[in-house]
C-alpha cells in the first residue's frame, strides 16, 4: 500500500500541490487525471521521490520515502514515462535487465523473468538485440515497461505512457496494459488526461485541478454525478465529436 | 598526481655528465659544441643542450644547477643579466658573477657587439654609411630581434642616442628579420659584428659613430661548485681564452650557416686546427635522428596527454556533479590556457628545470581544458528523463555515473581527448625551445640556417603525428562509442 500524507509542493511562485493525501491500494489501479500544469505528475513523481515535496511524507507499506530509503524503496517500485526513457548506449534487453545485473539477481533468474516479460508486454524475442533508435514508439514503450517490472515491483508508476503513440497503437497498448495491470498484488498509479483511457484502465479516477483533487470516484460516477461543474465540462470536453454523428 | 612523474623527469639531468647550454644561434650553438667537445676530450664528459631559447633561459639555468657551462657576452651581462647595478669595471663585473656563484673565463678573443645592418645596395642608393644617417631616412622600415627590442643598450636607447624618428619598427625573431631584409620588407636590422651573413646577404654594417654599442667579449661561464666536483676544469676552459678573433668566429659562423656544415664539424676543426685535440664527432643519420625525435617526442605528448586524461576527466566529473564548483573549475582551466604557450612553458623553469619537466608540465595544462570541457559537457548533455528514470530505477550515484551517464558522454570525451591529443602533438614542438627534444628541434634550427629541408624535417613528421593520432581516436571512437549512441545520431534508413 501506497500511501501521500499532506504532501504539498511549490515551485517558485506556483503552487503544483497544495497539501494533498491519497492511498493506493493493493490490486487497484488509479488513474490520476486533468488538465496540463494540474499537479498531477508533481504528485507522481513526489511518489518515487525525484520530487522532494515541501512537505508531507511518502510511505510504502509503513517505511517513509527519504534519502536513506529512497534507493531500496524505488526499486519495489516501477516507473514508465513516455518513451520509455531507455538508455539509447544499450540494448532492449540490457536495458531491462541493467538493474537486475547491477544487483547481482543470476543471469538464469534474469533470462527467466525476461521470458515472461516479452510474453506479457506480446515484445517479440527478436527484437532484444535492437537499440532504442531501431524500435518503433509502441516497442520502446514496451520495452520500458518490462524494465519497470523487471524486479517484480509491488507498485507501478506510469507518467502518460502511451502519449507520444499514433491512436492505433495507443489502442492496442492499452489492451496489454489492462492485462499487465491485472498481474495480482500490484498498486498501480497511472497519469493521463485522456479520460476514455482513463475509464479502460482505471478502478478509480482521481481528477485533479490547479494543484488539488476535484473528485475521486469510478469514471462512471465522474460521468454520471460530477461534484462541481469543472468535472462536467472536463468530461464533456473529453467525449468523441463522432458521438454527435450518431 | 603529476608531480612524481614530472620529478622523474627532472632527476636524470641533475648528476650525470656536465650540462653545456647554448643560445639559439648559430655562434652560441658552435661555441657550445667546442666547449662541449673541448671538456669530453680531456676526460670529462659534457653533453650538449644546444639552441635553449634566450638569455634568461641559460641563465636561470646556471644558477639554479640546470645547467654547468655556457658561453656569455659581457654586454649581455651588464645590460641584461645585471642591469641596473654598477658592473662597469671587469672587476666589478666578476665580483656580482662571484655573488651568484659564477666563474668566468677571460675573454675568447672576438667582440660580437650589436650592429645595424642594411642590404649594402641599398644602402649605397640611399648614401647610408653611419647610424647618424637613417635619422634623413624616416621612410625606413625596422625590423629588431624581440631581444633587440628590450634591451636597455637596443632599440629605445638607440633611438634617444641618435634621435631616430622610426615609427615602422617591428620585433620579430632574428632569422625571420634576415628574410625580411632580403625580401625587400624590412630594411635596417640589427646583427652581430661576427655575423655569417653579412658576408652571404652582401651587408652593409652601418658605423656606429656616435659609440652607442657597449663591447660584447664572449667568455665561458660556469658554475663555482663544477671546480670541486671537476677539479682542473678551469684550466683546459682556459686554453680558449684569446684563441677566436672575429675573423675566424666569423668563417666558422659562416661554415655553418652558408656552406652546410654541422657545428659539431666546425668545432671539431677548430679544436683540431687551434689547440691540436682530435675529437670524435658523431654524426647522426636522418633516419635514426627522425627516429630519436619522434620518440621524444612521443614521450612529451605521452606523458602529457596521459596525465591530462587521468586529471581532466576527475575535474569534469567533479564540474558536472558539482554545478557551483564545476563553474569555478571551468573558469580557471580556461585561463590556463589563454596564457599563451611561451609563457607557460618558461613558467616552469624555476621549479623543474630546464627540459622535459617543464615541457611535460606546460602541455598538461594545456591539454586539460578540452579534456575537462569535453567531460563536463558530455555529462551535462545527458537528457534530464534520463538521467530521471536512472534515479528511478534505484540506481546509487556512482552506479548512475559508470552505468548510464559515463557511457552516454563517452562520445564528449573522446572528442575532447582527440582535441587535446592534436593540440598536444603540436605544442610539443615548442619543449625544444628549453631542451626537451622533440620535432621543435630541427625546425628551430631550420629557422636558424634558414634551411627549409631541415624544418620540414621537424614540421612534416608533426604534422603527419597529428594526422595519425587524429586517426587513431577515430577509430577508438568507433570501438569504444556504445553502437547505439551512433545509431541515435546517424539515424535509421
Amino acid at each position: 500500500m501506497l500511501e501521500l500524507i499532506q504532501v504539498s509542493k511549490r515551485f517558485g511562485a506556483t503552487t503544483a500541490l497544495e497539501p494533498t493525501s491519497l492511498t493506493f491500494e493493493r490490486d487497484a489501479t488509479t488513474v490520476l487525471i486533468g488538465p496540463s500544469g494540474c499537479g498531477k505528475s508533481t504528485l507522481l513523481r513526489i511518489a518515487i521521490g525525484l520530487v522532494e515535496p515541501d512537505a508531507g511524507a511518502v510511505r510504502l507499506d509503513g517505511t517513509r520515502l527519504e534519502p536513506s530509503t529512497a534507493r531500496a524503496l524505488r526499486r519495489r517500485m516501477g516507473y514508465v514515462i513516455q518513451e520509455g526513457g531507455l538508455f539509447p548506449h544499450l540494448t532492449a534487453r540490457d536495458n531491462v535487465t541493467l538493474m537486475a545485473r547491477h544487483i547481482g539477481r543470476s543471469a538464469r533468474d534474469v533470462g527467466t523473468r525476461l521470458e515472461e516479460l516479452c510474453a506479457l508486454t506480446r515484445f517479440p524475442a527478436d527484437g532484444l538485440e535492437r537499440f532504442p533508435a531501431e524500435l518503433s514508439g509502441g516497442q520502446r514503450q514496451r520495452v520500458g515497461l518490462m524494465r519497470a517490472l523487471m524486479l517484480d515491483p509491488d507498485v507501478l508508476l506510469l507518467d502518460e505512457p502511451l502519449g507520444a503513440l499514433d491512436p492505433m497503437i495507443r489502442a492496442e497498448l492499452q489492451d496489454d496494459l489492462r492485462d499487465v495491470f491485472r498481474e495480482r498484488g500490484k498498486t498501480v498509479v497511472l497519469v493521463t488526461h485522456d479520460m476514455g483511457e482513463a475509464a479502460f484502465l482505471g478502478d478509480r479516477v482521481v481528477l485533479f485541478r490547479a494543484g488539488r483533487i476535484v473528485q475521486s470516484g469510478t469514471a462512471r460516477e465522474l460521468l454520471h454525478s460530477p461534484a462541481e461543474p469543472f468535472v462536467a465540462e472536463f468530461v464533456r470536453a473529453q467525449r468523441s465529436i463522432l458521438e454527435d454523428y450518431r | 598526481m603529476i608531480a612524481p612523474i614530472l620529478l622523474l623527469c627532472a632527476v636524470p639531468w641533475s648528476q650525470g655528465p656536465i650540462q653545456v647550454g647554448s643560445k639559439g644561434f648559430t655562434e652560441s650553438v658552435i661555441l657550445g659544441e667546442v666547449v662541449a667537445q673541448l671538456l669530453t676530450v680531456e676526460g670529462m664528459p659534457a653533453e650538449h643542450r644546444a639552441q635553449l631559447g634566450g638569455t634568461r633561459i641559460l641563465w636561470d639555468g646556471l644558477v639554479a644547477g640546470e645547467l654547468d657551462v655556457y658561453v656569455e657576452y659581457t654586454g649581455t651581462l651588464r645590460e641584461e643579466i645585471f642591469a641596473g647595478r654598477p658592473v662597469a669595471s671587469d672587476a666589478a663585473l666578476a665580483a656580482a658573477l662571484r655573488d651568484a656563484g659564477v666563474r668566468a673565463s677571460r675573454p675568447l678573443g672576438f667582440d660580437n657587439t650589436y650592429a645595424l645592418g642594411m642590404l649594402a645596395s641599398f644602402a649605397a642608393e640611399r648614401g647610408i654609411t653611419r647610424i647618424s644617417d637613417l635619422v634623413g631616412n624616416r621612410d625606413l622600415a625596422f625590423g629588431f630581434s624581440n631581444e633587440f627590442m628590450e634591451r636597455d643598450d637596443g632599440w629605445p636607447s638607440l633611438s634617444a642616442r641618435y634621435g631616430l624618428p622610426h615609427t615602422n619598427v617591428t620585433g620579430l625573431d632574428h632569422d625571420l628579420a634576415y628574410r625580411g631584409l632580403a625580401a625587400g620588407d624590412l630594411h635596417v636590422i640589427d646583427l652581430y659584428a661576427t655575423d655569417a651573413k653579412i658576408r652571404t646577404l652582401a651587408l652593409r654594417v652601418l658605423t656606429d659613430d656616435l659609440e652607442h654599442f657597449p663591447p660584447y667579449a664572449a667568455l665561458v661561464l660556469w658554475r663555482a661548485d663544477l671546480e670541486q666536483r671537476t677539479p682542473g676544469i678551469e684550466a683546459v676552459l682556459a686554453r680558449l681564452e684569446g684563441r677566436i678573433d672575429e675573423p675566424r668566429m666569423s668563417a666558422m659562423n659562416a661554415r655553418v650557416e652558408a656552406d652546410g656544415e654541422s657545428e659539431a664539424a666546425v668545432a671539431a676543426a677548430f679544436l683540431r686546427a687551434e689547440l691540436g685535440l682530435r675529437t670524435r664527432v658523431r654524426e647522426e643519420r636522418r633516419a635514426a635522428r627522425l627516429l630519436r625525435l619522434t620518440g621524444e617526442h612521443l614521450f612529451l605528448v605521452g606523458v602529457s596527454l596521459a596525465a591530462a586524461i587521468l586529471v581532466g576527466i576527475p575535474l569534469g566529473v567533479l564540474a558536472a556533479l558539482r554545478r557551483r564548483l564545476g563553474r569555478g573549475v571551468l573558469g580557471v582551466v580556461g585561463v590556463v590556457q589563454t596564457i599563451p604557450a611561451l609563457v607557460l612553458f618558461v613558467v616552469f623553469i624555476p621549479y623543474l628545470g630546464i627540459g622535459r619537466a617543464s615541457t611535460i608540465a606546460a602541455l598538461f595544462l594545456y591539454t586539460l581544458l578540452p579534456i575537462v570541457r569535453g567531460t563536463y559537457a558530455g555529462l551535462a548533455g545527458v537528457p534530464r528523463e534520463l538521467v530521471e528514470s536512472a534515479i528511478a530505477l534505484g540506481l546509487s550515484r556512482s552506479a548512475r555515473l559508470r552505468l548510464v551517464e559515463l557511457p552516454m558522454a563517452m562520445r564528449s570525451i573522446l572528442a575532447g581527448i582527440q582535441t587535446a591529443a592534436v593540440i598536444d602533438v603540436g605544442l610539443a614542438t615548442l619543449g625544444a625551445i628549453i631542451g626537451a627534444g622533440g620535432y621543435g628541434q630541427p625546425i628551430l634550427t631550420g629557422i636558424r640556417l634558414n634551411d627549409p629541408a631541415l624544418l620540414l624535417e621537424g614540421a612534416v613528421p608533426a604534422a603527419v603525428l597529428a594526422l595519425l593520432v587524429q586517426a587513431l581516436f577515430e577509430w577508438i571512437e568507433r570501438r569504444v562509442v556504445p553502437r547505439g549512441l551512433r545509431l541515435e545520431t546517424e539515424g535509421l534508413d
